[in-house]
């Protein structure tokens, strides 16, 4: 035990000191960062139809033309030459298309677009919505309803979701929880693979220079590699750490910069932009989420948990290994587990009480990840909380004492890769 | 007292044994060379001293107690192959390696920076390893397993690859060494290395022992085989001797292979005297090499009868 806490040490020391570390730290969350922010950029960015055009060619009596212009100036304008000059225009990308509006196209409720095609889905959503809107308020104008009562209809309904415990009443935060859960489950198993892949590379790294065989000539196998794991993972941590730290810190930056922007403290204004949009979860997102206590010690022991119970596996692995094709070849049946429950997330996010999500976030080897996912998406009943520990801490000694065994044997074995079979055997007689 | 001792022991692989009823002892002080052709075992049985690797059979005793986790602290090893990490410095390594024998980090760090200058190496301490020759990384090698000062020496193939003038400053620091007590426990296949260093030896093959023994007591026991005879006369009167021939002859010097050791040499001697003047005579015990050869390929055939 002395000696694994100071091959501890020593990993994390000499880890932490690297320049691949310092880079990895300030870089890993820009790019967390780019992944996360980059959809709602895309989707924002094609929503804006800048270089779109299209002319509308109203044949009707009803001037819906100037009310399709008021509703989006920047995709449409007013036809001023004839149907055949457009055509010629729109042949010759001069102009997207052109929108047709027959004599009796209000009565009929239909209308006709000439394009070249393609222009993709945000272009067809933005005509749909912009005609569908408009010609819904000239038929109800029509029948005699008037703006005020138009405007009844279009109200939205503010639905205020309210958590009743047994000690008081509180808002519910079932949506904005259940996306930052979603966010702690990829970090966790992008984590998972990461600090592995970590584990796995020095364990080979130090078979395929033998240093092992200085290290075995002071220690026991087990103490080694207990050491490198627990010291690869102290540095998972402290990366954690230090990306904390720099969140709180930019949030703060950014938070400061954001009220002297504004004129306004920022929670007010955030909550009343909240207020104003319910549903739309980019908003969910930039809402500062009040995690309790339990949900980050959730994350800390299902990331620890995980990672101990996989990083040893995976050392076990790089032992028997002997390059690194040989570590593909030996991996999958482990990775595999790790990537399963992102397939079965949807299901456990949108669901999370029912019985088979239950079930697979019990299955230790799923539930750094599922569990985790459950914790946040909803109440899980305490005994499966307490059962998911115990399953989990077995699981952790039952991982650490088969990699131990194929570890010890491996290490000092070179040549040929072992079959899966053969690394059944070492398990078996140790 | 025996300071190592092994007590019928084997190590097996599947059914494949790497050394099989090994027993010997080594005295304390005594420098002891394990010989052996390529694949005979001879790295498996210091991994099992060193407590890399622990029999399947038998019992290894350090200093008349079991082999133990603990005694790996009061022994030194360099493997046949370099392991040292390569991004880090020399002494980050030494420090290291110091430390997992127990050493605190500030001692192992003077003892490392002592040993580097013995070593005519001082001045390495900031390079990487990656930066090193060979034999550079080689004396670093033995660097650690001398730091913590251990009793048991175990050196696998140390002087494979070294240049005569690094293989003198290893020779001299392991003869310090065993001035002051330590045993020394290496394995070679060079043998006019063993000739020159080793008390005694053990010879395997095929996982077994073959010889063993104090060198002196195992030339003994192979006799004197050859005689170089410096001889002017006649030297018909060498054909009264049945099962010798002449080996060789160079410059009026003969040298006669023997087939009645020490006695039939005297009588040659004898005879000659007779017969001219003798100008040298000399009987030569066999090298180590034609021992360890002759071995081998005896324990061979004898095998193959088997």
């Amino acid at each position: 035990m002395n000696t694994s806490w100071l091959i501890a040490r020593h990993e994390f020391l000499s880890r932490v000191r690297t320049k691949g570390f310092i880079i990895s730290t300030l870089l890993a969350p820009v790019g967390l960062l780019v992944v996360l922010t980059l959809p709602i950029l895309v989707s924002e960015l094609a929503q804006t139809q800048g270089t779109h055009r299209i002319a509308v060619v109203d044949q009707s009596p009803h001037g819906l033309a100037p009310i399709l212009l008021a509703k989006d100036s920047s995709l449409f304008f007013v036809a001023t030459e004839p149907t055949s000059t457009l055509r010629a225009r729109v042949l010759a990308d001069s102009l997207t298309g052109y929108l047709l509006i027959p004599p009796d196209g209000l009565e009929r409720d239909s209308v006709v677009l000439f394009t070249r095609g393609g222009g993709g889905l945000g272009l067809q959503e933005a005509v749909n919505d912009a005609v569908r809107e408009v010609f819904r308020r000239q038929r109800l104008l029509a029948r005699g309803a008037d703006t005020t009562l138009l405007r009844l209809a279009e109200q939205k309904t503010k639905i205020e979701r309210i958590k009743i415990t047994r000690e008081r009443t509180e808002r519910d935060q079932t949506a904005l929880l259940t996306i930052v859960g979603y966010g702690m489950s990829i970090i966790v198993y992008m984590l998972l693979f990461i600090y592995g892949g970590i584990v796995m590379r020095s364990v080979l790294e130090e078979k395929t220079n033998r240093i092992v065989e200085i290290l075995a000539s002071s220690a026991r196998p087990f103490d080694i590699m207990l050491g490198k794991v627990l010291g690869v993972g102290a540095v998972g941590l402290f990366q954690m750490l230090l990306w904390i730290v720099l969140g709180v810190g930019v949030s703060i930056a950014v938070g400061s910069t954001l009220v002297s922007l504004s004129g306004a403290p920022t929670p007010a204004g955030a909550l009343a932009h909240y207020r104003a949009q319910e549903n739309d979860v980019a908003v969910l997102l930039l809402q500062v989420p009040s995690l309790s206590f339990g949900h980050i010690a959730a994350f800390v022991f299902f990331f620890l948990s995980g990672y101990v119970f996989y990083s040893a596996l995976f050392a076990g692995i790089a032992a028997a290994a002997d390059t690194e094709q040989d570590i593909q070849t030996l991996q999958a049946p482990v990775s595999i587990f790790i990537v399963l429950p992102m397939l079965v997330i949807p299901l456990v996010m949108s669901t999370p009480d029912a019985p088979v999500a239950a079930i697979l976030s019990l299955v230790p080897m799923f539930s750094p990840v599922l569990m985790l996912m459950r914790l946040f998406a909803t109440e899980v009943p305490w005994w499966q909380v307490l059962l998911s520990v115990v399953l989990m801490v077995a699981s952790i000694i039952g991982a650490v004492w088969i990699a131990g065994r194929i570890y010890r044997i491996g290490i000092l074995r070179y040549g040929q890769r072992p079959t899966f079979r053969q690394i059944l055997r070492w398990i078996a007689e140790g | 007292m025996a300071f190592i001792e092994l007590d019928r022991v084997s190590k097996r692989y599947g059914a494949f044994y790497a050394n099989r009823d090994i027993s010997f002892a080594v005295e304390q002080g005594r420098l002891f060379g394990v010989l052996g052709p390529n694949g005979a075992g001879k790295t498996t049985l210091l991994r099992m001293i060193t407590r890399i690797l622990l029999p399947d059979e038998g019992t290894i005793f350090f200093a008349g107690e079991p082999l133990a986790q603990h005694h790996q602290r009061r022994i030194g090893y360099v493997p046949e192959e370099r392991g040292l990490y390569k991004n880090l410095t020399v002494l980050d390594n030494l420090r290291y390696f110091g430390q997992l024998k127990g050493l605190s980090s500030t001692e192992a760090t003077r003892r490392a920076l002592w040993w580097l200058q013995r070593m005519d190496a001082h001045g390495w301490e900031k390079k990487k390893i990656r930066e090193l020759s060979k034999g550079m990384s080689q004396k670093v090698q033995f660097i650690v397993s001398v730091l913590h000062d251990p009793p048991l020496l175990v050196l696998d193939e140390p002087f494979s690859g070294l240049d005569p003038l690094n293989a003198q400053v290893f020779l001299d620091v392991i003869a310090e060494l065993r001035a002051k007590g330590t045993t020394i426990l290496f394995s070679t296949h060079v043998m006019e290395q063993v000739e020159q260093l080793c008390d005694d030896i053990v010879l395997i093959n095929r996982g077994r022992i073959v010889e063993s023994g104090s060198l002196r007591q195992i030339k003994a026991r192979y006799g004197i085989r050859r005689l170089e005879l410096a001889f002017d006369g006649d030297e018909t009167f060498l054909q009264e001797f049945d099962g010798i021939s002449i080996a060789e002859r160079r410059n009026g010097s003969l040298s006669i292979e023997l087939s009645g050791g020490i006695e039939q040499a005297q009588r040659i001697i004898a005879r000659a005297l007779a017969h001219g003047t003798v100008r040298r005579a000399e009987c030569i015990e066999p090298t180590l090499r034609e021992i360890f050869i002759e071995t081998v390929r005896r324990t061979e055939t004898e095998e193959v009868a088997a």
